[in-house]
């Protein structure tokens, strides 16, 4: 059992563990709350997560999420599912891990005042590829992607984007993208790995589809929101998600 | 008057994480943001009260904002800073055992710099990683150094020296005086640890300004250019930091 003080420690240093995580953008893994904090008392995680939450809510504003599970699951011929498949008598072992998202009401919000330094960029891009993503029946191959890539004009040492090979990795890296290699068909072509792109856990609790749409309506311009949305869950053969 | 804590506050705190360390007049502006965003009334009167504000809710959290001077230019600057009294566990989180270690040395070795320079040049801490175990290589370590430089804890200075930053200062004050008892200065004027400034020419004595705090004392009336302790000509020019000979 831990005592009132022990308890206290815990708590906070989960509090700091999550707020440095999502400075990072990186994902606060059940794994490390046990290993870097609770160490020898593991049974206190309930405990210590709901008192660490009610203070991030209270001070900060903002409230430990879990990060959903990723899609890959379902996915037909990937890895990952070939490999559920063979597993199919064990239950699957997923790592829970969390972010941090926010609470402050839409209104109150003040996005100018948090400097983005070279964030900003970054994330333009990242709502492109999710779009690209979401209207292609939430699934994107690596192909195709390169081939949007292509017609934007984004090569790879793009003057504001830099790297784009790079920025994928770190969108994948942060959990806004969720890459997936696939099995290859051919085994002539096996030298070549192929991938798809899904919408990553973060992207999902931080960016809702709703916010998507009204970004491809700000870049499309004179279309009303209700029949372009209607539009895209035709052509992408998706019903959208409205949280 | 922002009497209860509020979104006002979360929203000032929210942007505050991201920067740790910004000026008083930056501190000024987000506050009226943080104000109009909630319409909240804003006063520049209830600045004050409203970091005390935030403060009696962060040392829940084992945070507080504390207020000091860039030593480099003087100015007025807010942190958000840890509190508890583990001062190597709270690195814990953001660096691995290593990279700690690593820091840890760099720290030491800015510290302990001969002729109070209190700081490394970059050869000199790239060497430390091989010598750690396991071994951080120097292009891992030069890595890692820029992640201390953009993380806030050093500042690294265009001749390509490594030294503390008003962060590292502030958050570390207590680990410092502790471990580096012999070697930590403290200004003569506001008592805050100086690691840049000007000293007084005679050898033992003890006298240290930061350079805002010299120029406050001597701009006095009638403070004389003399060393507030032993009283021998005050000449500026003998240095603390990089620049000490």
């Amino acid at each position: 059992m831990l005592t009132e003080e022990e308890f206290e420690r815990k708590v906070k240093d989960v509090v700091r563990l999550a707020l440095c995580s999502e400075l990072r953008r990186t994902p606060m893994r059940r794994e490390d709350i046990l290993k870097k904090v609770l160490v020898n008392h593991p049974r206190a995680y309930n405990q210590v997560m709901e008192a660490a939450d009610t203070r991030l809510r209270e001070v900060f504003g903002m409230t430990i999420a879990e990060l959903p599970t990723k899609e890959r699951k379902n996915v037909i011929g990937s890895t990952a599912a070939r490999r559920a498949a063979a597993n199919k008598d064990k239950p699957t072992t997923y790592v829970k891990s969390y972010m941090l998202k926010n609470i402050i009401a839409q209104e109150h919000r003040q996005p100018e005042m948090i400097n983005w330094k070279n964030d900003e960029p970054a994330m333009g891009l990242l709502m492109v590829i999710l779009s690209l993503i979401l209207v292609h029946g939430r699934v994107l191959t690596d192909d195709q992607l390169k081939h949007y890539f292509r017609r934007l004009y984004l090569t790879e040492d793009h003057e504001v984007f830099g790297n784009i090979s790079e920025a994928v990795n770190t969108f994948v890296k942060q959990g806004y993208l969720d890459r997936v290699k696939l099995a290859s068909s051919d085994s002539s072509q096996s030298d070549k790995d192929h991938y798809e792109y899904y919408c990553g856990p973060r992207a999902k609790v931080e960016i809702k589809e709703s916010s998507m749409i009204g970004f491809i309506q700000t870049i499309l311009g004179g279309v009303s929101l209700e029949n372009l949305s209607k539009q895209i869950e035709r052509a992408s053969g998706t019903e959208l998600r409205d949280e | 008057m922002t009497s209860a804590y509020g979104d006002t506050h979360r929203l000032f705190l929210q942007a505050s994480i991201a920067e740790r360390i910004f000026s008083e007049t930056a501190a000024e502006e987000m506050y009226r943001k943080a104000c109009e965003a909630t319409s909240v009334e804003h006063d520049t009167e209830d600045f004050d009260d409203f970091m005390a504000a935030l403060n009696d809710r962060l040392h829940r959290v084992d945070m507080e904002f504390r207020k000091s001077h860039d030593e480099e230019n003087g100015d007025t600057v807010w942190a958000l800073v840890n509190t508890n009294g583990d001062e190597v566990a709270k690195l814990a989180t953001e660096y691995s055992p290593n990279e700690i270690a690593f820091f840890k040395r760099i720290l030491e070795l800015i510290v302990t710099a001969d002729a109070e320079a209190f700081s490394v040049s970059s050869i000199s801490a790239l060497r430390e990683g091989p010598l750690l175990k396991p071994q951080i290589t120097k292009t891992a370590a030069e890595e890692l150094l820029q992640k201390f430089v953009d993380d806030k804890w050093l500042i690294r200075s265009s001749s390509g020296r490594y030294s503390l930053s008003t962060r590292a200062i502030l958050e570390l004050q207590g680990l410092l005086k502790e471990e580096f008892e012999d070697y930590i200065l403290e200004c003569t004027l506001c008592y805050e640890i100086v690691t840049k400034g000007q000293r007084c020419k005679t050898a033992n004595c003890k006298a240290r300004f930061h350079n805002h705090c010299a120029e406050v004392y001597y701009n006095r009336s009638n403070n004389n250019k003399a060393c507030p302790v032993c009283s021998t000509e005050w000449t500026g020019k003998h240095l603390i930091g990089e620049k000490a000979k």
